[in-house]
């Protein structure tokens, strides 16, 4: 797939003080000059800093677009980004482009410098004894990719929508012989393409917010009766799944339906305005539980569905969120191994309109709800629960809340409580985690 | 969108790096590049390195016809504009012509500038500006010698090293200092040091008064009383925007073309770019020229992204230069000195080692090496992110490649809010 490409990956700040076994290597192999090669170690032990630096291949190079020669260019086919010696003439501007430290200069020859990935077997990552130096191998990533994206560019999600980053990735790896049922809420701006000529490659139907998974159980029921296996996939908000639709769920799950079932949880209303939902987490600001007066946001803990639905005792359950996209990709594969129940991903979309957040944070706060253990990666397979992403040192819920205007109203002691029911629902499925072991 | 015509004037840096940004945005729209050379587009920074002979003529352009016609993109050759009418969306060749736009950019970069000095018409002179200059210089130097540059700035000084690569015996002469703009005295002492020890004639503070024919040689007077025999005069006083034919546009002009920070002019649909804009200053928000390739080439990209509809702002430039030359490497980079600046310096002409740093407010404003081994682009993501350096200032200075790149890497990390480190 074009536009993916091998990286070196070198973990930050770990080096070991004095050694350079990286940066000989690669004079050894490339330059023969002390001092010229494409990865330079850092030892600064005035600050205790012990790096590296090099190329990143980057997409857009700086010093390509800077070359009075052309004489750099970045490869399709790999994406190494390389200087053509023939051309350069050591003008150097590359390096003074290069805002990374990724272009070095050979003085003796009077020409730039830098790091091509030895042509994809890269000399450094053997010589790093430390296992510090990897090669990413980016197409492996996304090798979870098999169909195109089915909707169209210019849908009209707001700047910033995590949901649309979502439904392009749910349903690229979902595939063919998908039927998508959706319902009033966000996810209706890929499906119907609301206003504007958007459309998507895929059948869908749009029922009632109250009546999703039957409709979908009698579709997928029709499908088995006349001997085809299709994918019957709900993809609806909270508002859906949590509250006013949330019988038809609940039946379809204990019935025991073959319908993937996933929960854009954006945690409120926010198709018709950002009214609070049953999902809306404590404290937060939205329409109807304001900020002001006797109001401090939400008053209510939201209702944790993924457990709800964990205790029907279906086959498959799973959280995920758009900023950990394999993790996601994963769980969506064994969503649809499952052929003797229903299968249920509660997906974490944060809304940057409703939760009063910059659009560029979506992915920073889809991440940090992970990193702060506000939203644990967790997956239940026949009742077996288990972590799919281990947070080591969890950071404090105020770097997450912080990202966003409605909880920008909490107090020390608002912070703390909602600190400490993150903490009970952690431990709660840390718990449960633990019975599987 | 519906498809739009771009119509760009020039096919320099600042033009070649606009067409990049708007195909790599939009495909379908029509991009129509218009200069009144007869070559295909270049960057005026290569020039020097054909006279020293380290690339031919062929190494020069930065896009074939092939390319061209790869990403969509008609070149017309040898057609000058000759006026802009904003009115119709229209411009007019020098041959009567018309050509309409949707979106005009104006690369039209800029020409040297000239002084009146007594008989030097009738002697004739050589420039060193465009391609055919260039070509022009090279013939002419067959079977010569000795050659004047008259001027200290970077032109001047690109050429005398390109020169003296390649075996010529080169005067400088120059009306106050070396690459003023750039270095202070000391730094400017130290690099004039090395043209000297590598052939240069370096004659500071003097102009040239007269200009006369000796039999097949040249012979100048100089304001010292002084006076030299010599094959060929260069003129490299500086340049100015080309824009003459923009009169009667109605686009505001002051020395170059003012551009906001989204490129445009006071008119709709017009952008500009590269040395002939007068851009903001990334320090203060004016404007000004700053006629260098870096520059160029942040413009245009900043112009393609706001011709194509993505809206872009230009972070401002900072005056900046790199000088590689005979195995040395002076750079400087933002404010040299000023006001309220706090200044780190070393200057050991002994060891030939240069550094100085210009703080303001714990902010690194400016910095000026000689032979010091660090990454100059480093140095600039310092200054254009505004890095606190704080207490490590002076670490800085000891260190500077240490140092800088840890506080790169630091603001880096910062900035991706949730690496897992």
């Amino acid at each position: 797939m074009k536009g993916f490409y091998d990286i070196l990956k070198v973990e930050y700040g770990k080096c070991p003080p004095d050694c350079s076994a990286c940066q000989e290597a690669c004079v050894a192999e490339r330059t023969g000059k002390e001092g010229c090669s494409g990865i330079t170690v850092i030892h600064a032990p005035e600050v205790n800093f012990h790096a590296v630096v090099k190329c990143n291949q980057c997409s857009e190079p700086a010093c390509l677009a800077v070359c009075p020669t052309g004489a750099i260019s970045k490869s399709e086919d790999d994406g190494i980004v390389r200087i053509n010696d023939e051309r350069c003439i050591g003008c150097g501007l590359c390096t003074l482009a290069c805002p990374y430290g990724g272009m070095n200069y050979n003085l003796d020859k009077q020409k730039s410098f830098k790091c091509d990935l030895c042509d994809g077997s890269p000399k450094c990552l053997d010589a790093c004894k430390y296992g510090l130096i990897s090669l990413l191998k980016s197409r492996d990533l996304i090798s979870y990719l098999h169909d195109e994206d089915v909707f169209s560019p210019g849908v009209p999600t707001c700047a910033g929508c995590s949901i649309e980053l979502g439904m392009r990735l749910t349903f690229r790896v979902l595939g063919k012989d998908t039927f998508i049922f959706s319902t009033e809420g966000c996810s209706i701006y890929l499906t119907r393409g609301v206003s504007t000529q958007a459309v998507c490659g895929l059948p869908t139907y749009i029922c009632n917010m109250t009546n999703v998974p039957s409709t979908a159980t009698g579709v997928k029921r029709y499908y088995r009766h006349i001997g085809k296996d299709v994918k019957t996939v709900v993809f609806v908000g909270d508002g859906s799944a949590v509250d006013v639709g949330f019988q038809p769920l609940s039946g379809a799950a204990e019935r025991g339906e073959n319908i993937i079932f996933i929960c854009c949880d954006n945690e409120g209303y926010q198709a018709t305005g950002n009214q609070r939902s049953g999902s809306t987490s404590l404290f937060s600001r939205t329409a109807t539980t304001p900020v002001g007066g006797k109001w401090r946001g939400k008053p209510q803990s939201p209702k944790y569905m993924p457990l709800i639905m964990a205790f029907h005792k279906i086959p498959y359950v799973a959280t995920a969120v758009i900023g950990y996209p394999e993790d996601y990709a994963r769980k969506l594969t064994k969503a649809m191994a499952v052929k003797d129940g229903l299968s249920y991903i509660h997906l974490l979309s944060p809304c940057p309109t409703g939760w009063r957040a910059r659009t560029e944070d979506t992915i920073d706060i889809c991440r940090l709800a992970v990193e702060t253990n506000y939203f644990p990666l967790w997956e239940a397979e026949n009742g077996k629960f288990r972590f799919t992403y281990q947070v080591d040192n969890p950071k404090p819920l105020q770097e997450f809340t912080k990202l966003m205007g409605r909880f920008s109203h909490l107090k020390e002691e608002d912070s703390a409580e909602l600190q400490q029911l993150v903490n009970e629902r952690f431990n709660l499925i840390k718990s449960l985690c633990e019975i599987g072991d | 969108m519906a498809k739009r015509k771009h119509l760009i004037i020039g096919c320099g840096a600042a033009a070649f790096a606009a067409l990049r940004k708007i195909r790599s945005l939009s495909s379908e729209d029509e991009v129509v590049m218009v200069t009144k050379e007869n070559h295909l587009p270049y960057s005026l920074a290569a020039l020097p390195y054909i006279i020293s002979g380290r690339i031919g003529e062929a190494d020069l352009w930065l896009a074939d016809e092939d390319y061209l016609k790869q990403i969509g993109c008609s070149l017309l050759k040898g057609k000058e504009v000759t006026e802009v009418h904003p009115e119709r969306k229209q411009v007019t060749y020098k041959d009567g012509e018309q050509e309409g736009y949707d979106t005009l950019l104006i690369a039209s970069g800029s020409q040297p500038t000239t002084l009146r000095i007594k008989g030097l018409e009738e002697v004739g002179f050589a420039t060193f500006h465009t391609l055919d200059d260039c070509q022009g210089l090279k013939q002419q130097l067959t079977g010569k010698q000795d050659i004047v540059i008259y001027g200290g700035g970077l032109v001047a000084i690109e050429l005398a090293i390109a020169l003296l690569e390649a075996g010529y015996r080169v005067k400088l002469i120059v009306r106050s200092r070396i690459l003023r703009r750039y270095f202070d005295p000391d730094a400017g002492d130290m690099i004039r040091d090395i043209l000297i020890s590598h052939g240069a004639q370096i004659y500071e503070g003097i102009q040239i008064e007269e200009v006369k024919k000796s039999q097949r040689r040249i012979e100048i007077a100089l304001s010292d009383g002084n006076a030299m025999d010599i094959d060929i005069i260069a003129i490299a006083l500086g340049v100015k925007p080309s824009a003459s034919f923009l009169e009667g546009s109605g686009i505001k002009m002051r020395d170059g073309i003012l551009v906001d920070p989204r490129m445009r002019t006071n008119v709709e649909n017009i952008y500009a770019a590269g040395d002939v804009a007068e851009s903001p200053d990334f320090f203060t928000g004016n404007p000004g020229l700053n006629p260098i390739l870096p520059s160029a080439v942040d413009q245009g990209t900043v112009a393609g992204s706001n011709m194509s509809g993505e809206e872009v702002d230009y972070e401002g430039w900072l005056s900046m230069n790199i000088l590689s030359f005979f195995g040395h490497r002076a750079l400087s980079i933002g404010m040299l000195d000023g006001n309220e600046c706090q200044i780190l310096k070393v200057s050991d002409a002994q060891k030939k080692q240069y550094k100085k740093l210009a703080y303001k407010d714990d902010r690194l404003v400016g910095a000026t090496f000689i032979d010091v081994d660090l990454f100059p682009g480093v140095i600039q993501y310092l200054i254009r992110k505004g890095v606190n350096v704080g207490q490590h200032a002076e670490l800085l200075f000891q260190k500077p490649k240490e140092i800088s790149t840890w506080f790169m890497l630091e603001t880096e990390r910062k900035e991706t809010l949730s690496l897992e480190v």
